[in-house]
């Protein structure tokens, strides 16, 4: 569904991605890890439009990407959050995942202006369909609160929420249990999974590797800028080439 | 006397507050101090001017043209010069600077087609009427004058806060880069914003060619200090910091006149200004925040 070719990205003289070619199987969760600047942040930035690559192409469901800006990209059905929580901090919660449904909702000019009766009972619909997010990713109950107010973890919720209120084909997850606890990473866990069921195809980095592994299909492995290893958890854990990138990575650190 | 001095004080206040809210939503939403939205406010005046003299229309169509030609003028700057700055990822100072000197240009235009004197709108735009409540009257042009610019901002006000449009303006404000990603046109409403705040500014323009009677190449400069002033006065909280410190400097500048004398109106509005930004930095209405847009 989601195809990579040689994609190649500079900033100045360092290569963050170099030579990568990836694809992304529909249906499935797969994992994206590596060393700390391996590259994968960028990867997802250029998948989502952010950063042009210098060489190579990209193509989701037979759309290239890379003649479309970010807004369209996500109107094809890729929606993301970010390693850096991006928030709409100063609106309400459930204000977020409404903002979120604008790559499918359009919004006539004339509809609102007017308030008909069919743009009223689609902002209705489009409340309560905020509100069953909220619920599913476990903030039932705070739909009126500040979005800043949240704790981190919540934050992290927020986001996945506001992501899936686009209802994509594709989602990208960037570190979506950094800084939660073992709780909040088994309620994070359990729903990726049921997004499985939903048949969203799921592209995630993380650190985490118990995470990782109990979640993902398939696996790839980023290791300055390029992909040194593909393929199942457990093929991805015998591999000699993984293994010394982040063994090398402890003794520098 | 008193309450005229108050009518007085809201009527000014509120044309500032008009124009402060243009140059306040481009600054939240595309993030740029746009320094030409005092050019767009008195071009904005001189289109009404030749809408009404040389197109000989009446007052209430000319209103909403020279609005839309101050529209297109903002719309144009944004194409023109910020679209082309924001693609580079220009730092923060080059729009400023750039804008100072689309402002300039519009200055010196203004001068060469229309003259450096002061020109006025025809005399009888407005019934020599007085509006009368209780002991109060007002006379029709400066009921007239408040009356558009609440209308305009409450309009204003509405759509940011009630409308899905709003809400995206909003998202934009926080993050333009978060708002693309979830699918929302930023360059589109980018342009939007533009020729919107512009249209208030051009509005703005009209109304205080209105209210002072007299239209110049050099109204915009001074202006544009004023709007400054009053969102800094309001705190940089966009809409609503425009809207009070807009009545803020309004009524500060009115009661100066009244109870000091005319020459020390600039003095006493700027000063306050100062004591303002040492002791209460984030506006005088405004909570403790800062803004990341």
């Amino acid at each position: 569904m989601l195809a990579l070719h040689r994609i190649s990205h500079h900033f100045g003289g360092v290569r963050a991605l170099d030579d990568v070619t990836l694809t992304v199987e529909k249906g499935g969760i797969q994992g994206l890890i590596g060393p700390n600047g391996a590259g994968k942040t960028t990867l997802f930035n250029v998948i989502t439009g952010l950063f042009r690559p210098s060489e190579g192409t990209l193509s989701f469901e037979g759309h290239n990407l890379l003649q479309m800006p970010p807004h369209r990209i996500a109107t094809c059905g890729i929606a993301r959050t970010f390693q850096n929580i991006r928030l709409f901090s100063e609106m309400t919660l459930i204000d977020n995942v409404v903002v979120g449904m604008h790559a499918r909702l359009a919004y006539g000019t004339l509809g609102w202006m007017l308030r008909t009766r069919a743009f009223r009972q689609a902002e209705a619909g489009a409340r309560q369909q905020a509100r069953q997010l909220l619920e599913r990713v476990g903030l039932a109950g705070h739909d009126n609160e500040l979005a800043g107010n949240l704790s981190y973890g919540n934050q992290r919720k927020l986001e996945i929420a506001r992501a899936l209120a686009a209802e994509p084909r594709l989602l990208l997850l960037d570190e979506p249990v950094a800084g939660m606890n073992s709780t909040e990473k088994n309620e994070i866990m359990s729903l990726v999974k049921s997004l499985r069921q939903d048949h969203m195809t799921v592209l995630l980095i993380e650190h985490d590797m118990r995470f990782v592994m109990g979640l993902c299909d398939t696996l790839a492995v980023l290791n300055f800028g390029h992909v040194i290893a593909q393929g199942s958890p457990a093929q991805i854990q015998a591999n000699p080439a993984v293994i010394e990138a982040y063994l090398g990575q402890e003794e520098s650190a | 006397m008193l309450e005229q001095q108050i009518v007085n004080a809201i009527s000014l206040g509120s044309v500032y507050a008009l124009f402060a809210l243009g140059f306040t939503l481009i600054f939240g939403i595309l993030g740029v101090i746009n320094l030409s939205h005092g050019g767009i406010f008195m071009l904005g005046a001189y289109a009404a001017l030749l809408l009404l003299t040389r197109v000989n229309l009446p007052f209430w169509a000319a209103l909403p043209l020279a609005m839309i030609g101050a529209g297109l003028l903002g719309l144009a700057i944004d194409a023109l010069i910020l679209k082309v700055l924001r693609k580079r990822g220009a730092p923060h100072l080059m729009p400023m600077i750039a804008t100072i000197g689309a402002a300039i240009l519009m200055t010196s235009l203004a001068q060469g087609l229309f003259g450096s004197e002061t020109r006025r709108f025809p005399i009888d735009l407005f019934d020599q009427e007085n509006l009368t409540f209780g002991s109060i009257s007002i006379p029709l042009l400066q009921a007239s004058i408040t009356g558009l610019s609440v209308v305009l901002m409450v309009l204003m006000i509405w759509i940011l806060r009630r409308t899905r449009l709003g809400q995206a303006l909003r998202a934009i404000a926080e993050s333009p880069r978060a708002a693309a990603l979830l699918g929302i046109p930023v360059e589109r409403l980018f342009h939007l914003t533009s020729f919107v705040a512009a249209a208030l500014g051009g509005a703005a323009g009209i109304l205080i060619g209105l209210s002072f009677d007299a239209i110049s190449p050099f109204m915009g400069q001074p202006m544009l200090h004023k709007g400054i002033a009053a969102i800094i006065l309001g705190g940089l909280e966009a809409v609503r910091a425009a809207v009070l410190g807009g009545l803020f400097l309004g009524a500060t500048e009115v009661f100066a006149v009244t109870f000091l004398s005319s020459e020390y109106r600039d003095a006493l509005s700027f000063g306050l200004l100062f004591l303002v930004l040492l002791w209460r930095p984030q506006g005088l209405f405004g909570a403790a925040a800062t803004r990341s847009a």
